[in-house]
């Protein structure tokens, strides 16, 4: 039939047309945090999730507060100037798409040297992510490892900034040294930007899953028709206080880490006589049980002492990862294939969060935040402290940063010196 | 007919053609709505002034919560965890003893179950530093020392409920090193401390949280507690016959309580007398009178709710 053909023939031209129109780049998007809010829904016992309405309800209260990928905003928080942890004009030269402006001011830096990595909206999930050990960094939680600061407090500027300076030594994190300062600091603040952000998502969820489930008319945020009511317009007036309530718990965080440094005693300057005790007696609190080291770094500081536990990334989804059936649903949601974390292997001499004494220092006194490595901190002695108190002097962990940086020339590092140590032991028999 | 089937065509091969398909859902906005609440959000010093605290009316009097948590049907097993001991067995599983699971503690002679925690969560806006919701009696404990211990590699307190203005000291009475990991959320403050064989260490909460955190120790992986931290003094967790009271409980206005277990999480199913209630997400309301002594709150938890 005639119609048939004809109606053949458009078919035809429009299915072409499909084909061939491609697909073009998805306009960039922060994509929600499906995982976070499953795990509220779980432990809130929300039968059914959240429902489509709640969910929008946030998508718009972030929106308003943080912009999109390729307009960022912040929101007013009371008494903070926010300025000094991101500003607007310095997060524009890291959002949007890259390239440069008619001055030559870059855009986009974000999304050219991070987000293959960590993900448009900080989620560690970017295009290659799944293929690296460790996995990328998710700034949601705004938990970050190598600080000054102890576990509970935010990471200073310049503590994030080491991190892009110098990069992370053993993982696939590259140094940005060869950047202008002004590139590098648009994009640390820019990771603020997304952590708080992503902090704040975390709160509204956890605050809409503690809304009462009876009420019908309870919301997190509700827009008001024109005609509303007095009641819905003091409703709506607490909805909103609660909401800035939410962003000033995250932002005051992030407003006192410079104060809250971990201020750390000078190191000893010693002859090699004294370096070699200190060593010593490192190496004994090193297998004692104040410090307790051996513990997880394992007896020959293999980092081989504890190998079953995850990071708290993970953890706070899968627990020890116990249940598979609850592993795949958080893949299912985004989240990368769960890896145990392993403890450092001392022997090797690469140290993630830097190599400076001081660095080791900090992260034996703080822990490392968001990983099973426990903080010194409480037991350092202080003034005060009875003498039979099993504390450790602050020079006494300057021996413990002496003896594993000692470790990775341990002689039985070396076969052939291990050999040569045998053969001695061997002709003296003890 | 003929227009549906090209449709589909259409449609099927934009599909298979091979668009990035979105992992994860995509935010949902209106725009005109987000436009809106910006304004909302960005005048902070309108909404401070306009933003009238809610008014809640003050209690009358001070009345009393009492009652039990009951198992029927059969208790689960409890599980052993000495498989997972893989060091310190001399300290922790001494003469290879069985470990077992604290989650769901149920006391055979009574059917009691052990470790479930009634706390207050509304009104929302609690005043907590207001006389008039806070009996005197607990201001003696405002600022307290607890003891949270560990022997044998085991918590002595699996499910531990306390105030964010009191102090918690937690206490290692193992001979070998334990390290406390409190992953706290909401307000309350975090910890990972090592606490040397026979020592410790003391731990300040400073905020509430809203639902119970874990407690754990990364040396010793199946260790595990769990703790809640509230700013307001009413709150219980059962003993062992599954009983609990909570004193002063401000009265004559409508409060709502929260239930949590460890293995069930916030109580939903239930039953008191015979009659089953539905607790959405852990919440049970109640209104009581100046000196009542409400000593009847008898809960049954079906063993289903336990996966039993």
């Amino acid at each position: 039939m005639k119609r048939n053909f004809n109606l053949r023939r458009l078919g035809l031209a429009l299915t072409a047309l499909a084909a061939l129109s491609g697909c073009g780049a998805p306009v960039a998007d922060f994509r929600r945090y499906e995982t976070y809010a499953h795990k509220v829904a779980l432990s809130a016992g929300m039968e059914k999730g959240f429902t489509p309405t709640q969910r929008q309800d946030i998508d718009e209260a972030m929106q308003a507060l943080f912009g999109t990928p390729d307009m960022p905003s912040l929101p007013a928080v009371e008494g903070i100037e926010l300025g000094k942890i991101a500003s607007l004009s310095r997060l524009k030269l890291a959002a949007g798409p890259v390239g440069s402006d008619e001055q030559g001011n870059p855009r986009g830096l974000y999304r050219e040297h991070c987000a293959h990595c960590h993900g448009i909206s900080g989620d560690g999930a970017g295009p290659t992510a799944a293929f690296l050990n460790p996995y990328p960094r998710d700034y949601r939680k705004g938990q970050f490892k190598f600080k000054s600061t102890p576990i509970g407090q935010k990471p200073t500027h310049d503590d994030l900034k080491k991190i892009v300076l110098e990069g992370i030594p053993g993982t696939a994190m590259p140094s940005f040294k060869l950047l202008p300062d002004l590139e590098v600091e648009a994009m640390i603040e820019y990771v603020k930007y997304l952590s708080i952000r992503g902090e704040v998502e975390r709160g509204l969820l956890q605050a809409a899953s503690n809304l009462d489930p009876d009420d019908k008319n309870a919301r997190l945020i509700s827009v008001l028709p024109a005609n509303a009511t007095t009641e819905q317009k003091a409703a709506q007036q607490e909805q909103i206080a609660a909401v800035k309530d939410v962003v000033k718990t995250v932002v005051e965080r992030w407003d006192q880490a410079a104060g809250a440094v971990t201020a750390i005693p000078a190191r000893p300057k010693m002859t090699k006589a004294e370096l070699a005790a200190s060593i010593k007696h490192g190496r004994e609190l090193f297998f004692g049980t104040i410090a307790n080291c051996i513990k997880c770094h394992g007896d020959s500081a293999l980092g081989d002492g504890q190998t079953t536990d995850f990071d708290e990334w993970t953890k706070e989804f899968i627990d020890l990862g116990k249940d598979p059936k609850v592993v795949r649903e958080f893949v299912s949601l985004g989240m990368l294939p769960p890896r145990t974390i392993r403890p450092r292997n001392l022997r090797q001499g690469i140290y993630r969060g830097g190599l400076r004494p001081i660095d080791i220092y900090w992260r034996m006194i703080n822990g490392i935040e968001g990983t099973p490595m426990p903080a010194l901190s409480t037991n350092v002695r202080k003034e005060g402290d009875p003498p039979e108190a099993k504390k450790l002097n602050p020079e006494e962990i300057w021996d413990l940063v002496n003896y594993v940086q000692s470790l990775p020339y341990d002689p039985i590092n070396s076969p052939v010196e291990a050999y040569r140590e045998a053969q001695i032991l061997m002709e003296r028999p003890l | 007919m003929d227009s549906i089937y090209w449709r589909s065509m259409v449609v099927a091969l934009a599909v298979a053609s091979g668009c990035a398909r979105p992992l994860q859902q995509a935010q949902r906005v209106s725009t005109t709505n987000v436009a809106t609440l910006r304004s909302a959000f960005g005048t902070a010093a309108e909404t401070a002034t306009a933003s009238a605290a809610p008014v809640i009316s003050d209690p009358t009097g001070w009345a009393t919560l009492k009652g039990t948590f009951k198992l029927s049907g059969t208790a689960p097993e409890r599980p052993q965890l000495n498989h997972l001991i893989d060091k310190d067995q001399a300290v922790c599983m001494p003469g290879g003893k069985p470990v077992l699971s604290d989650e769901l503690v149920v006391d055979s002679a009574t059917q009691g179950i052990r470790d479930v925690v009634i706390y207050l969560s509304g009104p929302v806006k609690f005043p907590v530093g207001d006389p008039k919701w806070v009996h005197e009696e607990y201001l003696a404990s405002k600022d307290a020392t607890l003891e949270f211990d560990q022997k044998a590699c085991i918590f002595l307190t699996p499910m531990l409920a306390m105030r964010s203005s009191q102090k918690l000291n937690i206490l290692n009475s193992d001979p070998v090193g334990h390290n406390t990991k409190i992953d706290a959320t909401g307000r309350t403050q975090q910890l990972n401390a090592t606490i040397p064989a026979l020592s410790n260490t003391l731990y300040e909460p400073k905020g509430e949280a809203q639902e119970p955190f874990n407690v754990s120790c990364s040396i010793h992986t199946w260790m595990g507690a769990r703790m809640i931290v509230r700013d307001s003094p009413h709150f219980a967790v059962t003993k062992a016959d599954g009983s609990f009271e909570i004193k002063h409980v401000p009265a004559g206005v409508p409060l709502e309580f929260r239930v949590w277990q460890a293995k069930s999480k916030f109580l939903q199913d239930v039953s008191i007398d015979g009659k089953p209630q539905k607790w959405n997400r852990g919440r049970f309301k109640l209104q009581l009178k100046p000196d009542e002594i409400k000593d009847d709150f008898n809960v049954v938890v079906d063993a289903k709710v336990f996966g039993n």
